[in-house]
């Protein structure tokens, strides 16, 4: 776990996010809290610089434009979203 | 990795429609697989992988399913000496990929179908849907061994008109219609954090309410706070959860500025990717927010990464690291960059050791816009100034050193020298120059924290 979302973890904790049952505490103080820890921290969105284009057949038009070659990422769910 | 990646058009789909559909990217894809070595081991119902291919679709490299960033790394390689060897064959002159934003994902037509959106018809509000474990009470971290640190990102889209659902009308409270909350907890609070899942059915809705009030309006700039609750169950498997946010709504231009909402509670059962039967109950969260609503400033793919700076570290030869300040490092960075220039207009051969290639390669080239060429082994590479190591640049500092050891370029491979940790070789260089040469590198690193 990335120092960010220990010390919002920590802040979560202090404000009372988790109770004693396991059922996060969740209110209008501590959402901004969980919002922080369950959005990817910059570290793991770095993969996203790399410009994805998301659709393939775009990509060979465009790739056969720029004289380059392709780095197909192929997933059961779009890798950029809906998986 | 992505040194290497950038040299690539990189592009992701849906492997399952890339294999099923009669599109011509389907097509194209089929092909290519027909010429994928056998020991990649396609599982017999999926294809899911990282590939490697020419714009005709030729085969160059390729793994099926997950791989280690070294087996990663190897096969970029080996893909793109295969390309370039294609490439001077052909004679191709390879153009620069055109950044874009890493954000603003699906542009402003909207979710593609591939994406579980309507594009063009629903791109009033896009929002990203980001899932993870939650600590429980005794936890100081969520979850178990490699799932820890598991996410997940969905996203869910809205028609102009949907979008003003979640603004109470005719008063300062109201409740957000009931098929938009319900949709967005049939799509969205699902348990997808270790892999895809299906949708909850209609049926197995069990409470889904969110309410909104106007908290605060200024200048048409209207403040939304949210509140809700959901449940689904289906079988041994359930998702129980409160929901809290705020948005910020501006209704001159009918647009959400800002928008948080986050889920919390528990879920249940298992799923078909790697939440076993017989795993307890765990907290579980969902954030919905519109993709870059906190960005400063807009950032192309080619300018993301932070400026590298030198830090107080061990040198690997036992020297302590110097810092050089990111100010004193860009100005040292011009001027290598700079002399590098001349060097090439004036015919120089620029050998150095290049750590990110692992061996020995030669500067071809620079453009403009911060791109470089290199040469090895007779392929050619595509990298950003910035995917250069501080150690990259020591190298091509200390191998521009010319015969006649002028000042100016001992001055600069003492620099990076001494930022790399290289105290006895730097410290060498400056007993070489003028007094006031040796200071002014020395200044460099002071005030610096180390």
């Amino acid at each position: 776990m990335d120092m960010r979302k220990t010390l919002v973890l920590l802040g979560a904790f202090l404000l009372g996010a988790a109770a004693p049952d396991d059922v996060p505490s969740l209110s209008e103080k501590t959402y901004k809290q969980w919002l922080t820890f369950i959005c990817p921290s910059g570290e793991e969105s770095r993969w996203r610089r790399l410009g994805w284009r998301s659709e393939l057949w775009a990509a060979v038009q465009e790739a056969k434009a720029l004289q380059r070659p392709i780095l197909l990422w192929a997933m059961n769910g779009h890798p950029l979203g809906c998986t | 990795v992505q040194a290497l990646a950038r040299n690539f058009l990189c592009v992701a789909d849906e492997v399952w429609l890339l294999d099923h559909q009669d599109t011509p990217g389907a097509k194209f894809f089929r092909d290519y697989t027909k010429h994928v070595p056998a020991e990649l081991g396609f599982a017999p119902t999926t294809k899911q992988g990282v590939y490697a291919m020419t714009p005709d679709g030729e085969y160059l490299g390729g793994h099926f399913g997950r791989h280690s960033r070294a087996d990663t790394l190897a096969m970029l390689k080996e893909s793109l000496l295969k390309w370039n060897e294609l490439a001077q064959k052909k004679a191709l002159k390879p153009k620069p990929i055109p950044g874009r934003a890493p954000n603003r994902t699906w542009g402003v037509d909207g979710l593609p179908s591939s994406a579980g959106g309507q594009a063009g018809a629903k791109a009033g509000l896009i929002l990203q849907v980001y899932t993870r474990d939650l600590p429980g009470a005794s936890e100081k971290t969520p979850g178990i061994g490699e799932y820890k640190d598991f996410w997940n990102e969905n996203w869910i889209d809205f028609s102009p008109d949907e979008l003003l659902g979640f603004v109470p009308k005719g008063g300062a409270k109201g409740a957000v219609p009931d098929a938009l909350i319900r949709r967005m907890g049939r799509e969205c609070l699902i348990d997808n954090v270790r892999g895809q899942v299906a949708s909850w059915a209609e049926g197995e809705i069990k409470k889904a309410s969110l309410q909104t009030e106007v908290v605060s309006a200024k200048e048409g700039l209207l403040t939304l706070r949210f509140q809700g609750e959901f449940t689904a169950e289906a079988g041994p498997r359930g998702y129980d959860c409160t929901l809290h946010g705020k948005a910020v709504f501006d209704s001159r231009a009918r647009q959400f500025r800002l928008f948080e909402l986050v889920a919390a509670g528990i879920r249940k059962g298992p799923t078909n990717n790697f939440r076993l039967p017989g795993e307890p109950a765990s907290p579980q969260g969902v954030a919905f927010i519109i993709e870059g609503q906190y960005d400063t400033k807009e950032k192309g793919a080619g300018a993301a990464s932070p400026a590298p700076t030198a830090t107080a570290s061990t040198d690997p030869s036992g020297g302590e690291r110097r810092a050089a300040g990111p100010a004193a490092l860009a100005e040292w960075d011009a001027r290598l960059r700079d002399l590098l220039g001349e060097d090439l207009r004036a015919g120089r051969r620029i050998r150095f050791p290049m750590k990110l290639l692992g061996r020995s390669a030669e500067l071809v080239r620079f453009d403009t816009s911060g791109g470089l060429q290199a040469r090895s082994d007779g392929s050619e590479f595509l990298l950003a100034w910035k995917d250069l190591s501080l150690e990259d640049r020591r190298n091509l500092a200390v191998a521009r050193v010319r015969d006649t050891k002028p000042d100016p370029d001992l001055e600069l491979a003492a620099f990076y020298h001494l930022a790399c940790g290289a105290q006895i070789e730097g410290e060498g260089l400056l007993r070489k120059l003028p007094a006031s040469d040796a200071e002014r590198v020395r200044a460099a690193f002071k005030g610096a924290a180390k």
